[in-house]
C-alpha cells in the first residue's frame, strides 16, 4: 500500500475499533479508510451509533477502555497517529489535529479568561514560546477571525453565549494553524441562527488557513452547505463515498438514498419516511452485507458475501452487490434485474 | 361561540433575581394564544434558546404563575378555580417533556408511571381494567405491551420511553398536551414516528397539541398554526403554510432562510453576523425586540413596539414594514391592542 499520497492530509486505512461488553466485542467501526485532500472538508454521517464519533475519537487516539484500536492505520501529515509514543503525541494534538467537540462551550474552565484558555494551548503545543505582547496580538487576531470582539480575550466563559463559547473553542481549535480540524457534531446544542453562523465561521477560517475539516454530524443539511465530500456510515461500516453533489443528487447505496429521503426540509409538508427495521448488532453483525436485513433491494448474495466497495460514479464508490462489478456506471437505485449469482466481493 | 379550549391572555412572566439590586428578565410580554373548539389543532410555538417558549409551557401547565394577564381553561381562569376544577384542569392537559432520560425514576419498572396516572385520576373501576387501558394505550402507540411493561426504565430505547411518556400523557383522555420540545433528542426515525403519532392522536382522539419546539422543519411538517417567538414576544403567527413559506417578519425570514438546506446546489446566501447578546438583551425595553439586528430598521422601531399587523389572511407579523394593514383586533390572538403611534418617516 502506498503511503500518503501527496496532499492527502488525513489517510484513514482499514480502522478497526473494538469495545469489550459483557454481551462479547461490540465491533464499532469495522474497516473504516477514506482520505482528506489539504484544505478539504470531508463530512461523516449516519444514524446514532453507527460508528461516526469513534471514527473522530480514534484519528485523535482518544478511546478509552473497555474501546481500544484493533487495527488500521491513521496517518495525518504522513506521520502515523496510532504508532506514536505519548509525548510526540501530545505534541501532534493541537499544531497538527485539532477537535472541537458536541457542547466544546462546556469545556471551557469556568475560572480562567477566554484569551488566557487560549494562550494556555498555545504555550503548552506550540513549538516556539511568543512574547506576551505577540501572544496577546495573536490571540485577539484568532477571537476577530471568528467573529468574537477583541474584549472577550478577558471575559470568562460564563459572559459569553453558547454560541459565542463555540465559537471560542473553533479560535482555540486554529491557535496552532493545524493542518486538520476535527470537528463532531459543532453545532447540534446551538439554535439555527447561531448554528449558521458557527458553521460559517468553520468554513472562513478553514480557507484561510488552508486547513482541511473532518465534521461528524447527523444534520444533512449542514453537510450539505459545509462539505466537499461525504461519507455515510452503517453499522460501523463506510458504505459509500463521494463528492456531496454527487450523494445528494445521485446516492448510489439504498441505505444513502433512505437516508437522503428521510431528511425534512422546508420543501415539502409530509413526514418523511423513517427508515425501516433498527441499526444490527454490533456484537453479532449479520453475515454477508451489514445493511441486508433492512434493505429493500436485498438479494441473495447480499446474504452471504460482504460487499467490497466498488467504482459508481466518478469519485463516487459504495460497497453494494447491486452495482456488481460491472463497469457500466449510472445504474440508478432501483435493483438492476440481473442475476446476482456468481459475483464475487 | 362556545368558549375556547385553552386560551392564554395578555399573559406575561416577569422572573426576578439578586437580592439587593433586583434585576428583572421579562421571559414573557403580553402573549396572547387560543386554541379554539371546533377542531383538534396542532399549535407550534418556535422559537431559539430565550424567546419564552419554555416558559409559555410552564404557565399553560399551572407550573409557573403568571405575572400578569390570565390562563383561562374551557371558559374558567386556572388562578380562579376550585379544587375539583383544578384537578379535571390537570387531568385535561397533559404534558410530554423533552427529555426521555430524565423523567423516569430507575428504581421503577415503567409501569409504574402509568398506574399511579390511573390511580391518581380513577381512570379505571378495578386493577383488570386499568391494566387494559395501559395496554390499548400503548399498542395505540405502535408499542408492543409485552416487551415494554416490567421493564426497568434503562431496558428500553430511548425510542420506546419517549413513547411511553407519550402514553402516559394520553391515558387520563386530555384535550389538550403541551409537548415541549419532544423530538429533540431522538433519531432521525424515530423522530418521524413521534410526530406521526401526535398528528393521530389529534385525528383519532380530538387532542389538541402546543407544540414547543426550537426546529422550524417538524413545526411546518406537522402544526396547523405557529407563533415564532423573539425574546418573549410574538414576531409572527398565524397559518403554519403561510408562516413558513411566505414569512413576513424579518426575524422569521432570517430563521427560515439559516435552516441549513439539504441540498449543496441551494446556498446559505449570505453570512449573517449576529451582534453580541449582552446588546441584544439590553435593548428590549421601549421599542421592537428585534430592532437592533434587523436589517430593515428604522426610527419608530427605537421608539415604539410594533403591533401585530395582519399581513395576509391569518397571518400576522409584529413590524412596523407592515404599518400600513391593519392591527389585528384585540381580543384574538396576539396583539397588544394597537396604542396609537406617532407618525415617523422611515429612515
Amino acid at each position: 500500500m502506498e503511503n500518503g499520497r501527496h496532499g492527502d492530509v488525513l489517510r484513514v486505512e482499514g480502522l478497526q475499533v473494538r469495545y469489550r461488553t459483557p454481551a462479547g466485542e461490540a465491533q464499532a467501526v469495522r474497516g473504516v479508510s477514506f482520505t482528506i485532500g489539504r484544505g478539504a472538508r470531508f463530512g461523516l454521517v449516519g444514524e446514532s451509533g453507527c460508528g461516526k464519533s469513534t471514527t473522530a475519537n480514534a484519528i485523535l487516539r482518544l478511546i478509552k477502555p473497555p474501546g481500544y484500536i484493533a487495527g488500521g492505520r491513521v496517518l495525518v501529515d504522513g506521520v502515523d497517529v496510532l504508532g506514536l509514543r505519548d509525548e510526540p503525541l501530545r505534541k501532534l494534538r493541537w499544531s497538527k489535529l485539532a477537535l472541537v467537540m458536541q457542547g466544546a462551550m462546556n469545556s471551557l474552565n469556568p475560572v480562567m479568561r477566554v484569551g488566557e484558555q487560549i494562550a494556555d494551548a498555545i504555550t503548552s503545543h506550540g513549538e516556539a514560546r511568543p512574547s506576551a505582547g505577540e501572544l496577546e496580538r495573536r490571540i485577539t487576531r484568532l477571537l476577530g477571525a471568528v467573529g468574537l470582539p477583541a474584549r472577550a480575550y478577558r471575559m470568562f466563559p460564563h459572559e459569553l453565549s453558547g454560541g459565542m463559547k463555540q465559537r471560542a473553542c473553533i479560535a482555540m481549535a486554529m491557535a496552532l494553524e493545524p493542518a486538520l480540524i476535527v470537528a463532531d457534531e459543532p453545532t447540534s446544542a446551538l439554535d439555527v441562527v447561531v448554528q449558521r453562523v458557527v458553521a460559517q465561521t468553520l468554513r472562513e477560517v478553514g480557507e484561510r488557513l488552508g486547513a482541511s475539516l473532518l465534521l461528524i454530524g447527523h444534520d444533512m443539511g449542514l453537510q450539505a452547505q459545509l462539505v466537499h465530500r461525504l461519507g455515510v456510515m452503517y453499522a460501523g461500516e463506510l458504505v459509500e463515498v463521494g463528492t456531496v453533489e454527487a450523494m445528494f443528487a445521485r446516492p448510489k447505496h439504498p441505505y444513502t438514498q433512505l437516508l437522503i429521503s428521510s431528511v425534512p426540509s422546508l420543501k415539502e409538508r409530509t413526514l418523511p419516511k423513517p427508515i425501516p427495521g433498527l441499526p444490527p448488532s454490533l456484537v453479532n453483525p449479520p453475515a454477508g452485507c451489514v445493511f441486508h436485513p433492512r434493505c429493500p433491494h436485498a438479494m441473495d448474495i447480499c446474504r452471504a458475501v460482504a460487499p467490497a466497495p466498488r467504482e459508481v460514479g466518478p469519485g463516487q464508490v459504495a460497497a453494494c452487490h447491486l452495482y456488481g462489478d460491472d463497469p457500466r456506471i449510472g445504474a440508478t437505485g432501483a435493483a438492476p434485474a440481473r442475476d446476482a449469482a456468481g459475483q464475487t466481493a | 361561540m362556545a368558549a375556547p379550549v385553552l386560551e392564554v391572555r395578555n399573559v406575561g412572566k416577569v422572573f426576578s433575581r439578586g437580592l439587593i439590586k433586583k434585576e428583572e428578565l421579562v421571559a414573557l410580554d403580553d402573549f396572547s394564544l387560543r386554541i379554539e373548539p371546533d377542531r383538534p389543532t396542532i399549535t407550534a410555538i418556535a422559537g431559539e434558546s430565550g424567546s419564552g417558549k419554555t416558559t409559555l409551557a410552564l404557565l399553560v401547565l399551572g407550573l409557573v404563575t403568571p405575572s400578569s394577564g390570565q390562563i383561562v381553561y374551557q371558559g374558567r381562569d386556572t388562578a380562579a378555580m376550585s379544587a375539583r376544577e383544578w384537578t379535571t384542569f390537570r387531568r385535561e392537559v397533559q404534558a410530554i417533556f423533552q427529555d426521555p432520560f430524565e423523567v423516569f425514576n430507575p428504581f421503577y419498572r415503567i409501569d409504574h408511571v402509568l398506574e399511579t396516572v390511573i390511580r391518581k385520576f380513577k381512570l379505571a373501576g378495578d386493577r383488570r381494567e386499568g391494566d387494559r387501558l395501559i395496554r390499548e394505550t400503548l399498542s395505540s402507540l405502535g408499542l408492543k405491551p409485552d416487551e415494554v411493561l416490567g421493564r426497568f426504565p434503562h431496558q428500553l430505547s430511548g425510542g420506546q420511553r419517549q413513547r411511553i411518556m407519550v402514553a402516559r400523557a394520553v391515558l387520563p383522555d386530555p384535550k389538550v398536551i403541551v409537548a415541549d420540545e419532544p423530538v429533540s433528542m431522538v433519531d432521525a426515525s424515530l423522530r418521524a414516528l413521534i410526530l406521526d403519532n401526535m398528528l393521530r392522536l389529534k385525528r383519532e382522539r380530538g387532542i389538541s397539541f402546543l407544540y414547543i419546539t426550537h426546529d422550524l422543519s417538524t413545526a411546518y411538517q406537522i402544526s396547523d398554526d405557529i407563533y415564532v417567538m423573539y425574546l418573549g414576544g410574538v414576531a409572527e403567527h398565524g397559518d403554519v403554510a403561510r408562516v413558513i413559506e411566505h414569512p413576513r417578519h424579518p426575524y422569521t425570514k432570517l430563521l427560515v432562510e439559516s435552516v441549513p438546506i439539504p441540498d449543496p446546489a441551494a446556498g446559505w446566501g449570505e453570512n449573517v453576523e449576529l451582534p453580541p447578546e449582552d446588546e441584544v438583551r439590553q435593548q428590549t425595553r421601549g421599542g421592537c425586540r428585534f430592532a437592533r439586528r434587523c436589517p430593515h430598521v428604522m426610527d419608530i422601531c427605537r421608539e415604539n413596539p410594533p403591533p401585530l399587523y395582519e399581513v395576509g389572511p391569518n397571518q400576522y407579523a409584529s413590524c412596523f414594514l407592515y404599518r400600513d394593514q391593519p392591527v389585528k383586533a384585540a381580543g384574538g390572538a396576539g396583539a397588544p391592542a394597537g396604542r396609537p403611534l406617532p407618525v415617523v418617516a422611515p429612515s
